[in-house]
């Protein structure tokens, strides 16, 4: 038991993820207690809400005093909109909400990135500074950096779904919560605190008014999902990441442009294992404890648009989008030129979200363009493609609209992933410019396990969707004893890939 | 079943179950099934499945606060017993290893054998000072070097670091830095000595559009039978040697700055073009914007020949056409200043330092003149590390040889071999320094100092143990995920890391 004052401090170094055995060891006596408390809802939620706060604090240390700040006040101004009598009291109410989360937001995320900006524009030598620290170090005599802003884990996901919850109360698609234990355990609920999915407070708060009620097929279903999301983030993305993709966007100039290419492939596949990955694991342990969390992917590479990707790629996120950006500022209501102007600034602030950098900007941007093109193109190509969608000519348009897709979205990575802009120009000069079959016979060779891995799972990505529901029932009809040896031949196969000997660095020209 | 409901403690009740059969996995089988086989097994073991220890991960400080147990400068220069430095020669009694003085370097507060260097961040890194270890008559040498480099401006003349290395220093990694400190503190500019055909497709201060079959010989084509590489250890050539064309070929290669260098390497006061050994007559011009401005007629020779040009102002392009029926080697082209320092970028990708003696030293020694060579360094070792063995006095013995090579091409110049950076592998889930890295550092050294040359520890400066897994994980990252090289922002700090341990040994002649 000595491990167990380390699983309950907080270590920059080993914060928990649900990728660390640490977690599992967590879950392990989270459920332990939860099987005491489950039946009585009340004692449920406040032991989930404690727990939350607890895996917060282990995640990202003092921050979840944030985490508290957000929920007291977001509890108290959702209670004042839905009391209010005129609309001028809920609007400043919900404006009050709007501002104190995005200002914590913009605060945490953007201070660096807006200080750099006027810098470099006004040729001021602006600084951040922690008020945070400052406050904490005042009050506790703590020490951390007034000079430096760290951004809290998760902070981009809860605020969003506070703000979510004001705006439904204002709208009253959702009644307030009724106590401020149970609207922090929405707020903060351990799962999708660090990554998601962002929860709506339509769809989770009535959850937390219901039983325990979980079926034996929906548990191997979240079983199923847990194991699912561990093979897709740490045998597929981590070791395509560490053992290929980083290195090449590390110095795209070391590597010819098939290699660049091939890692912008990887990189394609690593994001989706990543976070597709790690969402499976969320929504998977929070069925466990009888919570069901939306969706979040829907196999995004099968997309045969802009617009489908989006309705594939982190759901919640582009759902959030569509709802609380979007469509206030108009959608697709007030005319041709204003749908562009508005799918344009919903991708730009949504590529923003994502990361404080110009470079997420132009791939918010680049989406932005992708979808406005492929409105014109709809509009101008409306009659024909219904005639197109017709015999062989239709089944030639999906197929060159998947790979268009696929490839536009793959592009558009170079500048997510890529460190600065120069790298990801060195990188298109590379692919596009220094691409030459040269060698490729021996490069395919040397990377045969990578490039093996990287077709393997974007063959999975793309197995019909028939195929995947039969061998996910086949896991749940399972004999019990076989799912558990395939749980442990997977814990096992994982355990090879966390191990293996990084791959040496491979040269090609001598 | 399947639609019986479930709860809370069933599932808790599974996975134990699941832990139990981990764990009783862990306790019957050996940690590796098939051990040292490409079909190894490896089981979890029990405090693997517990909190993990505290190797360095993607959120860890950039260095992690250990004890170096490297052995500080001063112990490995004790633990070295006299009589391995026969090709010493101790003129001056104070040169013996057993008087040499420590430190070379100003330290300026920080003892050079601290054997606890916590560093916490790139500031901290950039405020260590690794001194050089030396023995021989390298510290008049060196002094000899600053004295040359500092009037160099004022005599009109050009001195030449020539910086060797393997694939860490590709793409004028760390090279690039320390040019550019060197031309903002001593004149000088211009990418150096640039290839006509690239030895690799990594970043290069200056591009080159070719025309014509241009192909690239060296040290390691086996369709040359001389051994004639000259200092980049390579040559172009437009015909294959021995071939002759029917009628007159005309070829050329034009220079072009890339984006992204420092300002002071993209641009240049001179160029010179060192070719020779063409059995038939050729042509050479030398143009830029359509304009000639040096073309001759070279007869056929058995020799290194230059063609040239100087500019008044400052240029960033060149072309170079060629015109005859048998090809020249052509060895490099120097884009230089007139005065001040040039620094080269020479990467031997996937070599451990170990060619000069199979060159033809008479050549590389007419072309190393020929280029008024000042100084050289060395930066090998990261090849010699996947080869795992406990005793290196085969590389210390290759490499020394080597170095006295050097030495007799050049006598009075000083070479400094920068040691092995770290390097790290897996370990059961942890990223851990390569077990022979040390040894491989203490053979580089014991080498540098047999043959007289200077040792600057590269792997002490990074950190020493771990510290590759902490460079690669520092956000940004130093080092890149193959955990052998540097990122460009790590070969930036490992370039000024030696800079200043340069300068202040350029303080300390300067004072004195």
């Amino acid at each position: 038991m000595d491990f167990l004052p380390e699983i309950l401090s907080y270590s920059e170094q080993s914060p928990m993820l649900f990728t660390r055995s640490i977690f599992w060891i967590f879950f392990f006596f989270v459920l332990a207690g939860y099987s005491l408390v489950y039946p009585r809802m009340t004692l449920r939620n406040a032991y989930l809400f404690f727990i939350s706060l607890l895996f917060y604090y282990l995640s990202g240390g003092y921050f979840f005093f944030l985490l508290i700040f957000s929920t007291i006040t977001d509890f108290f101004l959702g209670k004042a909109i839905y009391q209010s009598d005129t609309k001028l009291r809920k609007k400043l109410f919900l404006s009050l909400s709007v501002l104190i989360n995005l200002g914590l937001l913009s605060y945490f995320k953007y201070s660096y990135f807006i200080a750099e900006s006027i810098n470099s524009l006004a040729g001021t030598s602006l600084g951040v500074f922690d008020f945070l620290a400052l406050w904490a170090n005042q009050l506790t005599g703590s020490s951390f950096d007034v000079d430096r802003i760290i951004l809290p884990v998760g902070i981009s996901f809860y605020t969003f779904q506070t703000i979510s919850y004001t705006v439904d109360v204002y709208r009253r698609k959702v009644e307030p919560v009724r106590n401020i234990v149970d609207f922090g355990f929405y707020v903060s609920f351990f799962p999708q605190l660090v990554a998601g999915p962002i929860v709506r407070a339509a769809e989770f708060v009535p959850q937390l008014y219901r039983k325990y009620h979980v079926l034996w097929r929906e548990a191997w279903h979240a079983v199923f999902l847990i194991i699912n999301g561990l093979i897709k983030k740490l045998v597929i993305a981590d070791f395509i990441s560490i053992n290929y993709v980083d290195r090449v966007f590390d110095n795209p100039l070391a590597y010819s442009g098939f290699e660049n290419l091939m890692a912008v492939y990887g990189y394609s596949l690593q994001i989706y294992c990543d976070f597709s990955g790690y969402t499976d694991i969320a929504i998977g342990v929070a069925l466990l404890l009888g919570f069901r969390l939306p969706i979040n992917f829907n196999s995004p590479y099968k997309a045969h648009s802009i617009s489908d990707f989006w309705r594939r790629w982190h759901i919640s996120l582009s759902s959030w989008l569509r709802d609380y950006l979007y469509i206030p500022l108009g959608g697709s209501r007030k005319g041709p030129l204003r749908t562009m102007v508005n799918l344009l600034l919903t991708m730009l602030i949504g590529g923003l979200w994502h990361g404080a950098s110009i470079r997420f900007l132009v791939w918010g941007g680049l989406h932005g363009l992708g979808l406005v093109v492929q409105k014109i193109w709809s509009k101008w190509t409306g009659s024909f493609r219904m005639r197109w969608k017709q015999g062989a000519l239709g089944r030639i348009s999906k197929i060159a609209s998947f790979l268009l897709t696929f490839h536009f979205v793959t592009f558009s990575w170079i500048f997510f992933r890529s460190g600065d802009f120069e790298t990801a120009g060195l990188m298109i000069e590379q692919i596009f410019i220094h691409l030459s079959l040269r060698n490729i016979g021996p490069m395919i060779h040397a990377y045969s396990g990578i490039y093996g891995l990287m077709i393997v799972g974007l063959a999975m990505h793309w197995l019909p969707d028939r195929i995947k529901e039969w061998y996910r029932g086949g896991f749940i009809r399972m004999h019990l004893a076989l799912k558990l040896i395939l749980i442990v031949l997977a814990v096992l196969l994982i355990y090879q890939f966390r191990t293996v000997d990084i791959q040496p660095f491979i040269y090609f020209q001598f | 079943m399947r639609n019986r409901q479930t709860t809370p403690y069933l599932i808790f009740f599974l996975l134990t179950v699941v832990f139990l059969v981990l764990l009783l996995l862990a306790l019957i089988l050996p940690p590796e099934i098939l051990p040292g086989t490409k079909l190894v097994i490896r089981i979890p073991q029990v405090n693997e499945l517990f909190p993990e220890s505290k190797h360095p991960s993607k959120t860890d400080p950039l260095i992690p606060s250990f004890q170096l147990d490297t052995l500080s400068v001063t112990e490995v220069f004790k633990s070295i017993s006299p009589e391995i430095f026969p090709d010493t020669l101790p003129e001056d009694p104070q040169d013996s290893p057993g008087n040499e003085r420590f430190p070379l370097i100003d330290t300026e507060g920080i003892s050079p054998t601290s054997k606890a260097i916590p560093v916490t961040d790139e500031e901290d890194l950039l405020k260590r000072i690794v001194p050089v270890s030396y023995s021989g008559r390298f510290e008049q040498e060196l002094h000899h070097f600053f004295q040359r480099i500092s009037s160099a401006q004022a005599k009109g003349e050009l001195i030449r670091v020539l910086h060797y290395g393997d694939s860490q220093i590709e793409g004028d990694r760390i090279t690039s830095e320390l040019r550019n400190f060197m031309h903002a503190e001593f004149g000088g500019s211009g990418p150096g000595l640039v290839s006509v055909v690239p030895p690799t497709r990594f970043d290069i201060v200056y591009q080159t559009t070719l025309q014509g079959d241009w192909k690239r010989y060296s040290h390691l084509s086996r369709d040359i039978r001389h051994s004639r590489w000259g200092v980049l250890f390579g040559f172009a050539r437009f015909l294959e040697p021995g071939q002759e064309s029917e009628r007159d070929m005309e070829v050329s290669f034009e220079l072009r700055p890339r984006r992204g260098h420092y300002p002071s390497a993209r641009g240049f006061y001179q160029a010179r073009v060192f070719f020779g050994y063409h059995h038939l007559p050729l042509y050479v011009e030398l143009s830029r914007s359509g304009i000639e401005l040096e073309a001759s007629f070279y007869p056929a020779e058995d020799k290194l020949l230059i063609a040239s040009y100087r500019w008044r102002e400052r240029v960033n392009d060149l072309k170079v056409r060629m015109n005859g029926r048998g090809s020249p080697d052509v060895f490099a082209v120097a884009l230089d200043d007139v005065s001040g320092v040039a620094v080269d970028n020479i990467p031997l990708r996937g070599s451990s330092g170990l060619e000069f003696s199979r060159s033809d030293t008479s050549f590389l020694k007419t072309m190393m003149k020929e280029l008024n060579t000042g100084m050289i360094l060395l930066q090998f070792g990261v090849n010699v590390v996947p080869n795992i063995s406990s005793d290196y006095t085969f590389y210390e013995n290759s490499l020394y040889r080597q170095l006295i090579v050097l030495r007799r091409i050049i006598p009075g110049v000083p070479v400094i071999v920068l040691g092995v950076s770290d390097m790290s592998r897996m370990e059961r889930g942890a990223y851990k320094s390569y077990p022979n890295i040390e040894l491989i550092r203490d053979a580089q050294r014991h080498a540098a100092l047999r043959a007289g040359c200077g040792f600057w520890d590269t792997y002490e400066a990074m950190g020493g143990e771990n510290s590759m897994a902490a460079w690669a994980f520092a956000d940004p990252p130093l080092a890149q995920k193959d955990f052998t090289h540097f990122s460009p922002r790590g070969s930036r700090i490992i370039g000024q890391m030696f800079w200043n341990t340069l300068m202040s040994e350029y303080k300390r002649y300067v004072t004195n």
